[in-house]
């Protein structure tokens, strides 16, 4: 009968929309006496599951003041994670000249934050973005008394000062409550209802232990969980304190709760006993830390005021939430953020209380600590946000795919950049760049300064492209790379003080090319005429890159007609060199090298080991081409493993040429011995290198795309290469003994005429 | 500056593949022919046609199906060699010295069944020898049996003599020698032995390898030198008449001499390598112009061999690229 009472009461509880208020409606039934028992869930009968587990979205900001105090100080603060149930979507600090440090302890996030004497009144915000669902959780039925605790949890079932577990007093009652439970799932429901239901729930702000909870039979919430963790550890189940916060829309509070996660079985159930929940955490539960711990920690005598404000948002608010901190903008210590790819990517951001500009940096080099500290500084005090995108890679074609894809990333800031400030070892910034108009974004009033290693005219063609693209409000390049802080302190007058580019640069000794609609007409027309369709294409959502990987490939044949014909190095064929070399642009010369040699290494001695089988050719080479296949997806799997990028771009290898060059290393190999076959791919090998270094070294890409002229060139020098004559630069070493003799003969001859 | 001067008289006397592609080959050879000469049956037909001797087929296969009569074809014959008729490099050559109850014995050693010869004539057939790897065709040949003089100075195949013909006339001719490494095969690429020979007393001169001049035979121990090589104005006028033969203008002709049947030319190569100018440490610019300048079009064979004779030993390089006498 009562049993039924109980369920029917959980199930109402369950079925709730709001859960119950913890202080009231907690009816006392009966004053229990020592032989009462529960005995638990019965069987057959399972616990309703609540109607829908829902989902909400949660901004809970945490604001602190510390007074000021003679000798500085310092707060530590517990800090939400997240967990399966709940997901922290962003954290966020504010506040002024603060020093904060995160630090892990146990299961459990801190935040560190401290201050010197000369601080005033000091003030720190903590901004949160949860989102929290409704967690159901049935029980587990094995049999009870459980199995001892792993070792690991062994600390769980410790006794501690205010969570006595092996006072005789708590075990002996907790033996009597569970009784004659023979499952976990009844032991645990008699432990949860004894501690819920014949406890008074007792808002005393006096810290109570678990003994005097019991004597007493009322508790605060804290006290009422500490008394249901020592109940479990006495029966030798591991069990914990979560502390965390009653989340309510539009509120301001400060008091948090306590519930508890005892170890049944593998998983970590958790009790409301203050709540009422048994099994179920509902979604305005944010969980802080795990364990019986305060939520602050502060430095004795010290005056510390707090407040969490809680606004319950909307799904689709909390997704736009990436870009409205950014907007309200907060002044930020945030650590570098390691995106991927080891270390090579950061994203660094600083932001200030009330920006009067934004400046977006990007660069493909490590920026010193002392020029980003420095840099930092005067941000700060010109109220400036700065975000700073780094992609430090070595390939070329890697660093624009990179740099497009962090710009493509941050479309955000970049809509919002009033200065974007470009530094890259050669043209890849305004190829990247390019990317902003690919995704249409217009920089209407920002600056641009671009800066890298490249031909003027150049830079010049591409910026009219990115300037016909973007319709930046002024935009300068720098052929020769610039210094970044340099550039940084040109963006800064121009931004603070309203000096002009042209002038702010010449204090700093650096001369741009200014690009603005005027450039347009000293333009040829020939020339807008294909700045116009480049930016076109470009608004096609066609990649520059891969249209410049196209004009360079008549170049690479060029080389390659010149190492035949010119030097004398024979390549298995004309097109393998070149289309191999393509390849080395995309994973760089190390791993390109290496990607070759695997591939043709391993090829060549499984075509070896198929040899015996005596297969016709177009069989051999469709094994050959499985082959290769199957080894560049190792490759690439290997890359993803091992984090190295440019084995993720193995798929640019030519898989067939990859296969032929195989049957060719085999072929000539029956032909001219090993040795040939090896001196013949060590060529090819060599070649495809020397195409990749001049390709990558001198800007070729852009220089074709801007002035695809040059391929006509190209072609008259291929005409004229083709009508060399002369000898070979390595028919010279071959027939070096001939041109011995041809000395010593004209010795013997001088000698004959004297 | 001497050195500098040495390279300027050095790039007039060599001929590099460059010009020799531009102004030999391709100037003097039609395509037609080029894909004549790069056919050993259809060679071996133009030149028999003309009346020069070439090594006896026995049997040609076309496709997998002709291989049915393979058993039928060999079943007189004690020796004999199959070869691939668009084979590259001397790859794909088979050869059988004789018969040991019903196997086949190869020139090294091993034995063979009729299976395996399918087997073999099969895969030629399939183009696995054959440049481009196109489909190709067998044939069964005369085995050629060398004559003592040059088959003592070879290991493990048959030596022929590389002439070098322009517009008929011989110009210039090495003798090349198989060696252990070469794997019976006389290309100089592959590790084959060239010696040069005096176009006009027919004696060879030195020798050259791929590592260098050589003074013997590294697998055999002869001396390479100072050797006079049998018929060899046979050899000489059989290579010249190829040139009417083919329609080719620049060649080079491999013949072989048989202990039988004296010379005869294995195949014809329309871009004939370059390391005969090596082996006869001569360059070959200044020959080759001087016969262009002689306009040897409408000399007769014997002529032109004695031409190409005249040249050869009458002048001598005056380092000016100009052939002067030598007396």
């Amino acid at each position: 009968m009562r049993v039924a009472g109980v369920l029917a009461a959980l199930a109402a509880l369950l079925a709730a929309p709001l859960p119950i208020s913890r202080a009231a409606d907690r009816t006392e039934v009966e004053r229990p006496t020592e032989k009462e028992i529960f005995p638990g869930n019965p069987d057959g009968e399972a616990r309703p599951s609540p109607p829908r587990l829902t989902t909400a979205y949660w901004k809970v900001s945490l604001e602190l003041h510390a007074a000021k105090s003679p000798d500085g100080g310092w707060v530590r603060m517990a800090l939400p994670l997240s967990d399966g149930r709940q997901a922290l979507l962003s954290r966020r600090y504010a506040g002024e000249k603060l020093d904060l440090r995160e630090q892990a302890g146990g299961d459990n996030l801190f935040g560190l934050w401290s201050w010197t004497p000369s601080t005033e009144a000091s003030e720190l915000r903590v901004e949160l973005l949860a989102q929290i669902s409704d967690l159901w959780m049935e029980p587990p039925t094995s049999p009870f008394p459980p199995p001892p605790a792993d070792e690991t949890l062994r600390p769980l079932v410790e006794p501690t000062a205010s969570v006595p577990s092996k006072d005789p007093e708590i075990r002996r009652r907790a033996h009597e409550i569970v009784h004659s439970a023979k499952r976990l799932d009844e032991a645990a429901w008699a432990l949860y209802q004894f501690t819920a239901s014949f406890v008074k729930t007792d808002p005393t702000t006096e810290r109570m232990d678990a003994l005097s909870v019991l004597r007493d039979e009322k508790g605060t919430g804290a006290g009422k969980a500490r008394l249901l963790t020592a109940l479990f550890r006495s029966l030798g189940i591991p069990a914990r304190m979560v502390g965390g916060l009653r989340l309510k829309d539009a509120s301001k509070t400060r008091s948090t709760i306590s519930w508890v996660e005892a170890r049944l079985g593998d998983r970590w159930f958790p009790m409301d006993p203050s709540g009422g929940y048994f099994g179920f955490v509902p979604n305005d539960y944010l969980t802080l830390y795990r364990g019986d711990l305060p939520l602050l920690v502060h430095r004795a005598g010290l005056d510390v005021d707090y407040d969490f404000l809680v606004r319950q948002v909307t799904r689709k608010s909390s997704a736009e939430a990436e870009e409205v901190p950014r907007a309200e903008v907060l002044k930020s210590l945030e650590p570098p953020e390691v995106v991927a790819e080891q270390d090579r990517v950061q994203t660094v951001a600083t932001y200030v209380q009330k920006p009067v500009a934004t400046v977006v940096m990007i660069t493909d080099e490590r920026v010193p600590q002392a020029v980003l500290d420095r840099m930092r500084t005067e941000a700060i005090a010109g109220d400036v946000n700065l975000v700073l995108l780094v992609a430090r890679l070595p390939s070329r074609y890697f660093r624009e795919n990179t740099l497009r894809r962090l710009i493509s990333s941050n479309l955000n800031v970049m809509r919002e950049a009033h200065v974007l400030l470009v530094s890259t070892r050669d043209e890849a910034g305004l190829f990247g760049l390019l990317e902003l108009g690919e995704h249409r974004l217009k920089l209407n009033d920002a600056r641009i300064l671009v800066t890298g290693n490249f031909f003027e005219s150049v830079g010049e063609v591409l910026g009219m492209i990115l300037y016909d693209l973007v319709d930046p409000g002024e935009m300068a390049l720098y052929p020769r790379r610039a210094d970044l802080l340099s550039l940084w302190e040109v963006a800064r007058v121009n931004l603070l003080r309203g000096v002009p580019l042209l002038e702010a640069s010449a204090d700093w000794g650096i001369e741009p090319t200014v690009i603005d609609a005027a450039s347009f007409d000293a333009l040829s027309r020939y020339r807008s005429t294909i700045v116009r369709g480049w930016a076109r294409a470009v608004r096609a959502q066609v990649p520059l890159q891969a249209l410049t990987l196209i004009l360079v490939l008549p170049v690479i044949a060029f080389v390659v007609v010149l190492f035949r014909s010119f030097v004398g190095m024979d390549t298995f064929g004309l097109f393998s060199p070149v289309i191999v070399s393509l390849a080395f642009l995309a994973t760089g010369l190390y791993w390109g090298t290496v990607i070759f040699v695997v591939i043709v290494g391993l090829g060549a001695i499984l075509r070896n080991a198929i040899q015996r089988l005596r297969l016709h050719l177009v069989a051999r080479l469709a094994i050959l081409v499985g082959l290769v296949s199957v080894l560049m997806t190792g490759l690439t799997v290997f890359g993803a493993y091992l984090g190295i990028g440019a084995l993720l771009q193995v798929s640019l290898f030519p898989m067939v040429i990859m296969s032929n060059l195989i049957e060719n290393f085999t072929a000539s190999q029956i032909e001219l011995g090993t040795r040939g076959a090896v001196r013949l791919t060590t060529n090819t090998l060599f070649v495809c290198m020397v195409c990749d270094v001049v390709v990558e070294s001198t800007g070729l890409p852009s220089i074709l795309l801007a002035f695809p002229e040059v391929l006509a060139i190209v072609v008259a020098l291929e005409i004229v290469v083709g009508k060399y004559r002369g000898l070979r630069l390595l028919e010279y070493k071959r027939f070096y003994d001939l041109l011995r003799r041809s000395r010593s003969e004209g010795g013997t001859r001088a000698d004959r005429a004297a | 500056m001497r050195w500098l001067d040495d390279i300027r008289r050095f790039r007039l006397s060599v001929l590099g593949l460059n010009r020799r592609n531009q102004d030999y080959v391709f100037r003097y050879n039609a395509r037609e022919a080029f894909l004549m000469v790069d056919n050993k049956i259809a060679t071996k037909v133009a030149l028999s046609t003309h009346g020069i001797p070439v090594p006896r087929s026995f049997a040609v296969f076309q496709v997998p199906w002709d291989l049915r009569r393979l058993g039928w074809a060999v079943r007189r014959l004690e020796d004999f060699v199959m070869k691939p008729a668009r084979g590259s490099g001397g790859g794909g050559i088979l050869v059988i010295t004789g018969r040991e109850n019903g196997h086949f014995r190869k020139s090294s050693g091993a034995r063979l069944t009729l299976r395996d010869l399918e087997d073999h004539a099969a895969d030629i057939l399939a183009g696995a020898y054959s440049r481009n790897q196109r489909q190709d065709e067998a044939m069964l040949e005369y085995r050629v049996r060398p004559d003592p003089v040059i088959g003592g100075m070879s290991f493990g195949g048959v030596g022929d003599v590389r002439v070098l013909v322009l517009l008929g006339v011989p110009i210039l001719a090495m003798l090349r020698l198989p060696t252990r490494r070469s794997d019976g095969r006389a290309n100089l690429h592959v590790g084959g032995i060239g010696v040069g020979i005096d176009l006009s007393t027919g004696r060879t001169s030195r020798a050259w390898s791929r590592e260098g001049a050589v003074e013997t035979h590294p697998d055999l121990g002869v001396p390479l030198g100072g050797v006079t090589l049998p018929c060899f104005s046979q050899i000489l006028e059989i290579a010249a008449s190829c040139h009417d033969a083919a329609g080719l203008g620049y060649f080079g002709a491999d013949v072989v001499v048989d202990a039988e049947h004296g010379p005869m030319v294995l195949e014809l190569n329309a871009r004939p390598g370059l390391g005969i100018q090596l082996a006869n440490g001569r360059g070959l610019r200044p020959l080759a112009e001087e016969i262009e300048r002689r306009k040897p079009e409408g000399l007769t064979v014997r002529e032109r061999v004695l031409l190409g004779r005249e040249v050869f030993e009458r002048t001598y390089e005056d380092g000016e690229g100009v052939l002067r006498d030598r007396r």
